[in-house]
Formats: C-alpha cells, sequence, structure tokens
C-alpha cells in the first residue's frame, strides 16, 4: 500500500514540478523565483520521503524512474508545430568549432581520450582504493565506481581542448602521482 | 514567433564563452559518431533487456505463474531436480520475486553441461526451458556475444563513452534553461531532432547518467578486477573475488545423504525475522564437502538478502546479514536492479522502457543532427545518412525476425538470424537511400511484430498457462502500432516537402 501511494506520488511529483517549473518559464514575473524554488524543492523532498519510505536503496532508484517519466510526460504535452512561413528556420545554437583535418590530432585525440584516458582513470581508482579509509570491499568498489567516472570526464577532456597536448601531460602526470600513491601504501 | 517576443530572462545556468561551447560541441559530434552504432545497439538492446523475465514466460508460456512459493517448493524442485540428475555440481533455485512469478533453475553438471528452466508450480523440474530468443537478447547487450571478457569491456567502453557524452552534451548546452519545455516538430530537420534530443536528454539525464555509470561498471568489471589482481594479488583475480563471496567448504567427493534441507531452512528462516526465502543454492550435493547456501531477501532492499551457508550435516559455518554488511557490498548488490530496472514489477520495468527508449532515441536524433547539419551547410554525408538509417531501423526488424524464427523455426539460432537480419539491412544502404531505407524497414518491423504476435497464438495456443503471454503480444502489437504511426506522420505531404 505504502509502495503504491509512493509511486503514485512520484509520478504525480514529476508532473507537478515540472509544470510549475514551465509556468515559471512561460511567464517571467515577479513570482518566478519562488516557482522555480518550489518545483525543485519538490522533487529534492519527495527523493527523500522515497528513501524513508521506501528504503535508502530503493526509494532513490524508485525517484530516478519515476519523477523523470513524469516529467518527460508533461514536457511531450507541450509539442508545438512550427509555423510554415515559407522561410527556413535558422538555429541559433553554436556551431562546433573547425579544427582541421590533420590526421596525428586525431590519432593523438583517440590515444589520449581511450587508452591513456583508461591508464589515469584506473590508476586513480586503484588509488583511492589503497588510500580510502573503509573495509577492503567498500574501498574497491567506490574506487570502481570511481573508473568510469574518471574516464569519461577524461574522455570529454582529451575531445574537447583545443591544446592536445593540455589533457595529454595532465593525465600523464595524473598516472604518476596516483602510481606513486600506490606504491607508498600498498594493499 | 510569440516566443521571439518573450522577455529573457536571467538564467542561473553558468555563462560559457562561444569557443567554448564550440570546442565542446566538436568533441561531442566526435565522440557520438564513433560510437553512434554501438550506443544504439545497446541502448536499444538494453531497452528490451529490462523485459527478458517476460520474453522468457512468452517464449515458454506453457508454465503457469506460482501464487506463493516458499521452502517447500524450494525443497520439491531441489529433489525432482536431484532425482534426475545426481551428478550435479551446483544447483541454484531462485524462488518467485517481483520481476517474475516463476520458480527458476538454473544447474551445472558435473560434465559441465548447464541446464536451466522453470519447476512447475508443485517444483517439479520438467526439463530445460526453449528460451533461446530471450537468452540472445540479453546475451547481446551484456557482451555483444563476443567472447565475454573481450564483450563486456566494448559494452563496458561504450558505458563510459556514454557518460562522457552526457558531460559534454549538458557542457555545449548553453540554452539548457531557456529551452527546458521547447519541444517543436516541423521546420528544418535539424531543428526537429536538436529538440528531441535535448529534451529527452536533459529531462531524463539522471535516469541516463545512472544507466550508463552502472552499465560502464558492470562492463568493466573484469578490467578492474584484473588490474587490482594485478596490482596486489601477483594476478590472481580469485583473490579479488573471493573478498566479495563466502568461504567455500573443503572440496571431498565422498558420498554423503543431502542434508535435511526442511531444518535448513527454518533456521534460516528463524535468524532473518521479515524475510522471505530467495534463493536456495546446493554445492556438490551429495558429497561430504557440499554445502547448502539459503539467501533470505527483505521486500524493502534492493541488495540480496542476508545469506547463512551450512555445512554437509546441517551446521551453519557462515552467515552475513545485509544490515551489517559492508557498503561496497550492499552497492554491488544493488547494481543490477538499478541497471535493469528490476526493484518494482512492471512499475519499475515500463518506466525504463519509456526512458531506455528516450535514450535510444538520444543517440539516434544526435547522428540526425549531424548528417542534417552538414547538409544544411552544403556538405552532405550521404553514405553516413544511408548507414546511420540502415543501423537505426534494422533492429527492430532484426529482433523481430529472429523471435519469429525462433517461434516458427527452432532450428536457427537467434543470434545467426539476427546477424544476417542486420547485415542485410546494411547491404541495402547500396541501392536504397535513407528515406527508403527507413520507410521500408518500419513497414517490415510493423508487419513483423504484427505478425510475431498471431503466430505466437497459432504455435501455442490461445489458452496460455502463462497470462503475460497475452501482455507481451499487446505489447508487441503497440510496438506495431507506433511504427506504423511514424511512418503515416512521415509520409503526410507536408512533411515531405518541409522535411527534404
Amino acid at each position: 500500500m505504502i509502495d503504491a501511494l509512493v509511486i503514485a506520488a512520484l509520478v504525480a511529483t514529476g508532473i507537478a514540478a515540472a509544470f510549475v517549473l514551465r509556468q515559471a518559464w512561460r511567464h517571467p514575473s515577479a513570482a518566478r523565483p519562488v516557482l522555480i524554488l518550489a518545483g525543485w524543492a519538490a522533487v529534492s523532498a519527495l527523493v527523500v520521503i522515497a528513501a524513508i519510505a521506501l528504503g535508502s536503496a530503493r526509494g532513490p532508484a524508485f525517484a530516478m524512474a519515476l519523477i523523470p517519466a513524469g516529467a518527460l510526460a508533461l514536457v511531450a504535452t507541450g509539442v508545438k508545430r512550427r509555423e510554415a512561413n515559407g522561410r527556413v528556420a535558422r538555429s541559433r545554437a553554436l556551431e562546433p568549432s573547425l579544427r582541421g583535418a590533420k590526421i596525428w590530432r586525431g590519432i593523438m585525440r583517440t590515444l589520449v581520450a581511450a587508452p591513456l584516458g583508461c591508464v589515469v582513470s584506473l590508476t586513480l581508482g586503484i588509488a583511492w582504493t589503497v588510500w580510502f579509509p573503509s573495509d577492503p570491499q567498500t574501498r574497491i568498489v567506490l574506487g570502481g565506481v570511481l573508473v568510469p567516472v574518471l574516464w569519461a570526464g577524461a574522455m570529454a577532456w582529451a575531445l574537447t581542448d583545443d591544446r592536445i597536448l593540455r589533457p595529454a601531460l595532465t593525465m600523464i602526470a595524473l598516472t604518476l602521482a596516483g602510481a606513486a600513491l600506490i606504491a607508498i601504501e600498498g594493499f | 514567433m510569440a516566443e521571439r517576443q518573450r522577455p529573457r530572462a536571467k538564467t542561473i545556468w553558468p555563462r560559457m564563452s562561444a569557443p567554448f561551447v564550440q570546442a565542446v560541441l566538436a568533441g561531442h559530434s566526435s565522440l557520438g559518431l564513433a560510437f553512434a552504432a554501438l550506443i544504439y545497439l545497446v541502448c536499444f538492446s538494453g531497452t528490451v533487456a529490462v523485459l527478458v523475465h517476460d520474453f522468457e514466460r512468452w517464449e515458454a508460456p506453457v508454465v503457469a505463474p506460482v501464487e506463493a512459493a516458499g521452502p517447500d517448493t524450494a525443497i520439491a524442485t531441489a529433489r525432482s531436480f536431484l532425482s534426475g540428475h545426481p551428478a550435479t555440481e551446483h544447483i541454484f533455485i531462485s524462488l518467485p520475486d517481483i520481476n517474475s512469478p516463476r520458480t527458476r533453475i538454473y544447474a551445472e553438471l558435473h560434465d559441465g553441461e548447464i541446464l536451466e528452466g522453470f519447476a512447475d508450480t508443485d517444483g517439479t523440474w520438467s526439463g530445460p526451458a526453449q528460451t533461446p530468443w530471450s537468452a540472445f537478447m540479453l546475451g547481446l547487450h551484456i557482451d555483444l556475444h563476443l567472447p565475454h571478457a573481450v564483450g563486456s569491456f566494448v559494452v563496458g567502453m561504450t558505458g563510459v563513452a556514454l557518460l562522457s557524452l552526457l558531460i559534454s552534451g549538458l557542457l555545449s548546452h548553453p540554452r539548457i534553461f531557456r529551452d527546458a519545455f521547447h519541444i517543436r516538430l516541423g521546420g528544418t530537420k535539424r531543428l526537429q531532432e536538436a529538440d528531441l534530443h535535448n529534451r529527452a536528454g536533459i529531462w531524463a539525464l539522471p535516469f541516463h547518467i545512472v544507466i550508463a555509470l552502472t552499465g560502464a561498471l558492470l562492463g568493466l568489471t573484469t578490467l578492474i578486477a584484473g588490474t587490482l589482481a594485478l596490482a596486489f594479488f601477483k594476478g590472481d583475480v580469485e583473490q579479488t573475488y573471493a573478498l566479495f563471496f563466502p568461504p567455500a567448504l573443503e572440496d571431498d567427493t565422498t558420498p554423503a545423504p543431502i542434508p535435511d534441507l526442511e531444518a535448513i531452512l527454518a533456521d534460516a528462516a528463524a535468524r532473518a525475522p521479515g524475510a522471505e526465502l530467495r534463493m536456495l543454492r546446493l554445492d556438490h550435493p551429495g558429497e561430504t564437502g557440499q554445502s547448502v547456501h539459503v539467501t533470505m531477501g527483505y521486500a524493502d532492499k534492493l541488495a540480496f538478502g542476508d545469506s547463512y551457508i551450512y555445512d554437509g550435516n546441517g551446521a551453519l559455518f557462515h552467515s552475513e546479514q545485509v544490515s551489517e554488511s559492508s557498503l561496497g557490498t550492499r552497492i554491488l548488490q544493488t547494481i543490477g536492479p538499478y541497471h535493469f530496472g528490476w526493484f518494482a514489477g512492471w512499475v519499475s520495468k515500463l518506466a525504463y522502457i519509456l526512458l531506455g527508449a528516450a535514450l535510444t532515441w538520444v543517440t539516434s536524433t544526435g547522428v540526425a543532427i549531424w548528417t542534417a547539419r552538414r547538409r544544411s551547410k552544403g556538405h552532405p554525408a550521404p553514405v553516413t545518412e544511408r548507414l546511420w538509417a540502415a543501423t537505426v531501423w534494422s533492429q527492430p526488424f532484426a529482433y523481430a525476425l529472429s523471435a519469429l524464427t525462433a517461434l516458427v523455426w527452432p532450428g536457427p539460432d537467434p543470434l545467426l538470424v539476427w546477424a544476417i537480419a542486420t547485415g542485410l539491412c546494411l547491404g541495402l544502404t547500396v541501392p536504397l537511400g535513407p528515406v527508403a531505407l527507413s520507410t521500408g524497414l518500419r513497414a517490415a518491423s510493423a508487419l513483423l511484430l504484427t505478425v510475431l504476435p498471431l503466430a505466437h497464438v497459432l504455435r501455442h495456443g490461445a489458452d496460455y498457462a502463462d497470462p503475460v503471454a497475452w501482455v507481451i503480444n499487446a505489447g508487441l502489437l503497440a510496438s506495431a502500432a507506433l511504427i506504423a504511426l511514424s511512418l503515416a506522420w512521415r509520409a503526410a505531404p507536408e512533411r515531405r516537402t518541409r522535411m527534404a
């Protein structure tokens, strides 16, 4: 029974929060900050309530799935059709930067983003595992969670920075630092 | 036009310089293109895999759902199986839960053979289940049917790429709040696809992050464990895994009677008040070195539950309560349910299918934006356009065709059918353009998805023992209708002229 109530509340909150935020977005006024705050406060409160009512792991899982589903459903109701005015609509979005098509730059970026990013994230993940003050299982799992997060960040940086040497050298330095930390402490 | 007259409100999103956004966009585009096909395949297969338990039931609808199961069911199942297979190395009996109302058996025999199936409502083992398509589609998501270490690494790296794309996607979106509710269809293809891409990407972001992170972690487990083993255990991976598994009894193959299972399960129930039996596992049954592993789960916890291990004499020699286990162990046990949506029955499954489809759509529109941008700049990429149209629409077609083949002609491996169908779709990029490919494959998919439930009824008869077959059949028909609707929408004369 509690499950059903919380599930209904999560979906309703996703819809209601998105509705309040959309009102703030559509009608800029003095009440706008209050509406924005109310929307996000409702979401935050319900995540906490879900965690209390459904369990510390189950509650956030429900919230993570149901609030966005509700919000997405509400946003989908706002679909508009662009007017056919005979003109080609112009995008106000920025264009990706043009970097030229030098092959060695592409190879360099790939090497920094993939193998070097993997090595640095693994090294830092293990360094965390070695140094984090906890039981071995927790150290390993948290270190393991860090690996994809760090690798994703490294990948994004390597593919973004116009100066590829900057992320490359930083990652090499971090790998060496992580290896030193591992060597100092041991497992 | 009204939108342009609206006064601009201040935004709390940090103002980013145009060169920075352009650099991030360049990285986002190149990474997205490099991994597009893999991300699409993993997201599509993952969305379908949410329902793997239900597709197993659909493939074997002759097994009735179990109304109530407990220790008696588990013991009856163990005895039924072992009476027919005395040379069993391990047997896992999972009792019905919120994901599937069936008693599931997984067993490894002494000769290495693996048997999987369901027990009847009274616990009788009636042979391996014939669910090849479910096994195919789950395997495709987990390791792409490559050698497991390689395949899971590729899937894990795809998760990392997806996570990276989420980061760069956020950073390349300076109008994240200003455009928060814009979904405008029509106009140029690029603007339409961008709206769909950004809205589905932003509003389901928590889900996308969790799926990408847990998927990457699951896929990279072998690499992470192997690296840890290299660093600390001289390459012995078993020592890394041993940190997370209970101790094993010393192997002794001398024949011995199976311990009193009733007493063991009663003891475990007494030690875990408020919990219910989730799994009964017997290792080396009928040998002196045998052990009985009992898992008692709690309704309000995602973790498997309390673990109690008894030796061949029925004496408890190891126990671990979930409330006392380490944070790391509890996190590890929740990754699977978080990733697949297996924590709230149909509610979470439906939400995961909706959000998984959104993530798949985000991937699809990402490449569509890139090709539309190229075209609008006067530098079309016709090969990429064709390949992408074939990639996107090959999967509903190949999945439906492999399922239909498995249903009506169980001979060929569904993987082979899927591979041939996908290859055929990609081969069609030579004679056909993207519009013809998209239209043709959508029509073929809709047709197959309509035929599939009809063939299922003809094959198994309408008198299903498991009513979930009707639910799946209805879902297949709804999918066919959705695809047909998308065809009709695409075929509207107004869109044909404006979206070209």
